[in-house]
């Protein structure tokens, strides 16, 4: 009664609801609640430690909350099975592991997993999803390579296409742009909003850059210490008092001057004396 | 002409069947050519041995074996016992234990993500041993029921060291190269030296367990092969249908399990089935090293890491190396009546040890 009562929308996409996590007892998120329908570009910024990495490891399930409930499409993650989890769930790693000597359509087709049979293999049906993952990613060209040979840019899209293998309703992305140059940066983000918006997909993305969260994310949860301090839109989120309470530094933020969206600035000097700014 | 480029090009990517990139794709042909190789290599090693016994007498006897083959018999009785009872048995042996150990060292090294995990190397054959000698000196083992019990006192004691390794060598969530060798060898040694105060403590009649324990198949029939095949079947069963989760578990096990492996369930299977056939290998062969790291290399230099051509081109090429290891030491054996034959486990080791090191030292290129 209560499901099919429900709206519709309820159902859709990531919902969490209070959950608390950590390691070894320790509680790293502490009653964290969202919600993020289809299609939603949504950024998790914070300090390092902050919890990013936790929140994600409780929403893909491999850190068991100790309170809370996340539901993906209206069902708790707590009663799926793994392979059904990965069905809903693709996520990106920070720094992932790849084994060297895997070419990039073989470490891809790893993303079908979750579709295969335990002993059987895949059918030209996963080989196709796999290869538009690819072309997707624009890692098509690079198939008959080792993961070895790719550079950081290269592999954190062969990792997103696997990701996009696993033909996820819900896509986790942890730092995916970190210590990438610039133009990968920029590529990476790209696709990632434009697989949000065109698949619909929910896009949860932590980010330590700020400038490119504002950029490119629909709406912003700043994370402190396990909580969320702030969540709106990038503009009531970015701010100077919001990034001086969180991160504990001043800067200076102003709007982009193409398209309006806030833009930290950092200021030299700024670390150790609070008054910086003002005396500029 | 511009319209022409732009639709092929269109067609190429919307029928770019990358199926020919995958390198699995030549597994069953290598799989059919080893398999072949090997029947033929246990035909031709048949002739070598103490007694003068050509190939074409061999491929005779065997021919006549088959039903509905009944031709006169050309070749004298004896020539028939040699062939069926003493040489075949052993060559069937040292295949199967070839295989198990080449097969075992795969599931290691890819479960522990380390191509140097072997089952000698980290104290899983060691751990055999003692529970195999354990079982030899109940006082079941005199009858063949209890020697059957023999691959179960090793099984228990290769999973005592399989996880004693496993627990000191853990750092955090790793198991790095350095702590898995240091503590193989440590409760490979460990376990060693209980085995070998077993032995002299022993009385005399069980002195013929320390030529056992060098490895070797000289004293193979076929009842032992019997006892040791449904061990070494269903572990190897086991391995290959789970070689498809182990390449997922090649990414470290959080990917793995986001991308739906129940990672400890495998893990544990996993290590089960390999440390089984480990102790049935043992149990019959003695400790054998170095195969298990030997030829799962090779075969990944050649046919690449999936783990679905490793596990069955492993087995096989094992077979291979150890049935040819054997005739070699057979034919030695030829060249003089007084020279005492060299344990297989002496020419594993000659060969695997510099190549060990090898592999220690270089480890430039990606073949993992």
């Amino acid at each position: 009664m209560t499901a099919t009562a429900r709206p519709r929308a309820m159902q859709l996409g990531l919902r969490i609801e209070g959950i608390t996590l950590g390691y070894n007892g320790k509680d790293v998120v502490n009653g964290v609640s969202l919600a993020a329908m289809p299609g939603e570009l949504l950024g998790l910024v914070g300090p390092n430690g902050c919890g990013k990495s936790t929140l994600i490891r409780g929403i893909s399930h491999v850190l068991q909350p100790r309170s809370g409930h996340v539901t993906v499409e209206g069902k708790d993650i707590t009663s799926l099975r793994r392979q059904e989890l990965a069905r809903l769930i693709g996520v990106v790693p920070q720094n992932p592991y790849l084994p060297q000597a895997f070419t990039v359509l073989e470490l891809v087709l790893m993303g079908r997993t979750p579709y295969l049979s335990r002993f059987g293999s895949e059918a030209p049906r996963d080989i196709k999803i796999a290869w538009q993952a690819m072309e997707t990613t624009g890692v098509h060209g690079l198939a008959e390579r080792r993961i070895g040979e790719l550079s950081g840019g290269e592999r954190q899209r062969v990792v997103v296409a696997r990701a996009l293998a696993q033909e996820p309703k819900i896509m986790l992305l942890d730092e995916p742009t970190a210590s990438l140059d610039i133009n990968y940066q920029v590529q990476i983000m790209d696709m990632v909003s434009k697989l949000c918006h065109e698949h619909m997909l929910v896009v949860l993305i932590a980010l330590h850059d700020l400038n490119l969260a504002a950029q490119y994310c629909d709406r912003l949860l700043m994370l402190h210490q396990g909580k969320i301090r702030f969540n709106g839109p990038p503009a009531s989120v970015i701010t100077r008092e919001s990034i001086r309470s969180v991160y504990g530094v001043d800067v200076y933020v102003s709007s982009h001057p193409l398209n309006q969206l806030p833009t930290t600035f950092v200021v030299a000097g700024a670390g150790s004396s609070p008054d910086t700014i003002e005396k500029v | 002409m511009k319209q022409a480029i732009t639709q092929s090009k269109d067609k190429s990517t919307a029928l770019a069947a990358p199926a020919h990139m995958l390198r699995g794709r030549h597994r069953r042909w290598a799989i059919v050519g080893l398999a072949t190789t090997l029947l033929v290599l246990i035909v031709l090693t048949a002739a070598v041995g103490s007694a003068r016994i050509s190939v074409a007498t061999v491929y005779q006897v065997l021919l006549h074996r088959l039903p509905f083959m009944s031709a006169a018999p050309a070749w004298t009785a004896s020539a028939e016992t040699i062939v069926i009872d003493i040489r075949l048995p052993r060559i069937v042996m040292a295949a199967v234990v070839g295989a198990s150990l080449a097969l075992a060292g795969a599931t290691y090294q890819g479960l522990f993500r380390n191509p140097l995990a072997d089952p000698y190397l980290i104290g899983v054959s060691q751990g055999a041993a003692l529970g195999a000698v354990l079982g030899f000196l109940l006082p079941t083992a005199v009858s063949p029921v209890g020697m059957g019990l023999v691959p179960l006192t090793a099984f228990t004691g290769a999973l005592l060291a399989a996880t004693a390794v496993y627990l000191l060598a853990k750092v955090g969530k790793t198991l790095p190269m350095t702590t898995l060798i240091l503590a193989g060898v440590a409760v490979g040694a460990f376990f060693s030296s209980v085995t070998s105060y077993l032995l002299i403590a022993s009385s005399d009649k069980f002195r013929g367990i320390i030529t056992w324990l060098v490895g070797g198949f000289y004293m193979s029939n076929w009842s032992e092969v019997m006892v040791l095949l449904p061990y070494a079947a269903i572990g190897t069963a086991v391995i290959l249908l789970y070689s498809r989760p182990l390449n997922v578990m090649q990414l470290d096990e959080e990917q793995a399990q986001q991308l739906g492996i129940n990672v400890e369930r495998v893990k544990l299977i996993l290590l089960a089935a390999a440390t089984l056939i480990t102790a049935a290998a043992v149990s019959f062969a003695g400790t054998i090293g170095f195969v298990g790291i030997l030829v799962p290399h090779a075969v990944r230099l050649i046919w690449g890491p999936d783990h679905r051509s490793l596990m069955p081109l492993s087995a096989l090429c094992g077979a291979i190396f150890m049935v040819l290891t054997d005739a070699l030491v057979r034919g030695l054996g030829m060249l003089s009546s007084n020279l005492t034959e060299i344990p297989v486990g002496v020419v594993t080791a000659f060969l695997g040890a510099p190549f060990f090191l090898y592999l220690l030292r270089q480890r430039k290129r990606a073949v993992f």
